[in-house]
């Protein structure tokens, strides 16, 4: 992948190992546990595995209910969300996954996190409540222009919203909210796009129709952990 | 395009960058301190979702006064579409590309984010959400049946626990609290329970009358929104709630229509019959609720009882019989009208069988297909 153009010194923070990620591995030949430093209080939001170390908490990521836990067990290598990173979220639901993104981009960092069900939006705003770097939207995705007066210029979009139109809200979203360069990370619903016939090939035109405006990683099938998913993750190349 | 001014908002700051100019104006929209009370967000929320201000425009007709003998102006956000309409602009919608490149000339300072505000503007959204009269039909019929599931279970323990104990003991003690506790709950439940149908019946008068408000009620809180309740057909209806069964099953025959009115007086081998009528009626009863505000619900819910009557004698029809056909052509008669079409095997003569005429005019299967397909 392509570096980022704006800001080359995120390159690093892209690759792996990232920063703000720990790793744990016991016993060895199982799959890695990823545990991110958490920044709110009291720390635990759904449940997760804790660990004190170095003064603060560390809440290990659960595969089965975050699709980005999923990626990185799957081997993901690029994480467009290093420290101090502004991130737009969409699809944040109970904000399972949206707490985690907050502890990596850190303090100085910004999560705007978009959610639809005023339901899960409910326990969305008690994590943002305990996690001083997380906003709560209450709006759709699919109304890209409503929360425009509350988010600024991303460095970073992350979307996991089951949607038909995932792919032009990625585009769209992309060319209101993202700076050049900026990371994209997408967690693709297949049975969402449409319902294609067995055995159909649905990745490879939306992986196409992504290309015109990022610069791709190889898509991550999220199987055993979410079924009918893929993982995707680019870089923005700007708007044309 | 580029010769038009663009409005955006940002926070509850009014922007206005002028064709020509490099750096966006702001036009502060209430000038008071930065953490507004509820009384302020009610206003912004509105202008949020676009619609336009009752007050507070005070501070920007003067600096955009200048801006309405031009041409047209180009908006960013539902918000500055509304303020520009308000203030009797000719309005655009900006392209994705200018309303990118206008924010990212702001300074940085601009984006600060205004923390206390964004969290009580989600508040009060929120509350705004879940006060309209279907969000509190859902989540109190939610609450019901989680109340239901647990008073079955306090009752069950409590059955146990008295058969247990003995007249003296301790166990007996705790059996009298425990019983204390599940009266309680009762109690609760029915309060619960009488809101809630007084919810329904107000939301949903003709299905209330078809189904009985408890059943309307959880039909609506499966569907989510009256919106996606809308979007259901009737077999949609018949079958919404039940349990996912393994594939190669028969379906299922009825979901929470199960709790309908009428369904506890017929035979539970007619309740299929039942509800599939029921949902027939219920999207009427619905499309009459929720679209025309129509009154249908009472002639649905006499059907209702002409069926379950129907159904609970063991006939299973409600309406009279239709009367036979004066005569039907067998397959030994020859046919008359336009030549049959279809495939081969049947645009040949009938072949001679006996005089027994096939069932439904198909070809007997083979000897090869009646033994089945040979394994290999």
């Amino acid at each position: 992948m392509r570096p980022p153009r704006a800001r080359d010194d995120l390159r690093d923070a892209w690759t792996f190992p990232f920063p703000g990620l720990s790793i744990a591995r016991s016993p060895p030949e199982e799959r890695p546990t990823f545990w991110t430093r958490a920044l709110g209080d009291p720390p635990d939001v759904y449940g997760e595995r804790l660990r004190a170390r170095d003064d603060s908490f560390w809440r290990a990521i659960d595969p089965f209910r975050s699709k980005l836990g999923a990626a990185l067990c799957k081997g993901l290598r690029v994480l467009p969300i290093p420290p101090r990173a502004r991130v737009l979220y969409l699809g944040g639901a109970t904000g399972t996954t949206a707490s985690h993104v907050a502890d990596l981009v850190g303090r100085k960092g910004a999560v705007y996190v978009v959610e639809k069900s005023p339901r899960s939006f409910q326990r969305l705003l008690g994590v943002a409540r305990r996690w001083p770097n997380l906003y709560p939207l209450l709006a759709d995705a699919r109304e890209p222009r409503s929360y425009l007066p509350w988010v600024p210029p991303a460095d970073t979009l992350y979307m996991d919203i089951a949607q038909p139109e995932q792919i032009d809200l990625a585009l769209t979203h992309a060319k209101l909210y993202l700076r050049p360069g900026g990371g994209l990370l997408l967690a693709l619903k297949m049975p969402s796009l449409r319902r294609g016939r067995p055995g159909e090939d649905l990745l490879g035109p939306a992986v196409k129709e992504l290309s015109r405006a990022f610069e791709l990683t190889r898509p991550i099938p999220l199987e055993p952990f979410h079924r009918g998913h893929h993982f995707l993750t680019g870089v923005y190349r700007g708007r044309e | 395009m580029a010769a038009s001014p663009l409005l955006f908002l940002v926070g509850r700051d009014l922007y206005v960058l002028h064709p020509g100019e490099n750096a966006p104006r702001r036009l502060r929209l209430s000038p008071e301190g930065r953490h507004a009370g509820r009384e302020l967000l009610l206003p912004l929320l509105a202008l949020l979702r676009g619609e336009a201000p009752r007050s507070g425009l005070g501070n920007v007709v003067g600096p955009l006064s200048s801006l309405r003998d031009g041409g047209p102006v180009q908006v960013a956000d539902p918000g500055a579409r509304a303020i520009a309409e308000a203030l009797g602009l000719r309005v655009l919608e900006a392209r994705s590309r200018v309303v990118a490149e206008a924010r990212e000339r702001l300074p940085p300072e601009a984006w600060e984010p205004d923390r206390e505000l964004l969290l009580s503007a989600a508040e009060v959204g929120l509350e705004e959400r879940l006060s309209s009269p279907e969000e509190v039909i859902i989540t109190l019929s939610r609450e019901g049946d989680r109340l239901e599931r647990l008073l079955r279970k306090e009752s069950e323990a409590l059955g146990a626990l008295s058969a247990a104990a003995g007249k003296q003991t301790p166990v007996a003690e705790y059996a009298a609290h425990a019983g204390e506790h599940v009266r309680s709950l009762e109690v609760r439940y029915r309060e619960l329970t009488q809101a809630l149908e007084e919810a329904t019946v107000r939301k949903l008068p003709n299905a209330s009358a078809v189904i009985g408000p408890r059943t309307a009620a959880r039909l609506l809180s499966l569907a989510g929104s009256p919106a996606a309740l809308l979007h259901l057909n009737a077999s949609r209806v018949q079958v919404l709630g039940a349990r996912r069964r393994k594939p190669g099953s028969p379906g299922p025959r009825h979901g929470v229509l199960y709790s309908a009115e009428g369904m506890d007086r017929v035979p539970p081998s007619r309740r299929g019959a039942l509800a599939r009528s029921l949902a027939s009626w219920t999207v009427v009863a619905l499309r009459a609720d929720l679209l025309t505000e129509g009154s249908v619900g009472a002639e649905l819910a006499e059907r209702r009882e002409r069926r379950v009557e129907a159904l609970s004698h063991g006939r299973a029809v409600s309406r009279p019989a239709r009367p036979e056909p004066e005569h039907r052509r067998t397959a030994a008669e020859p046919r008359t009208g336009p030549a049959p079409r279809g495939p081969k095997h049947e645009r040949r003569p009938p072949r001679d069988e006996g005089g027994l005429p096939r069932p439904h005019g198909r070809r007997p299967p083979s000897r090869w297909e009646r033994r089945g397909r040979p394994r290999r």
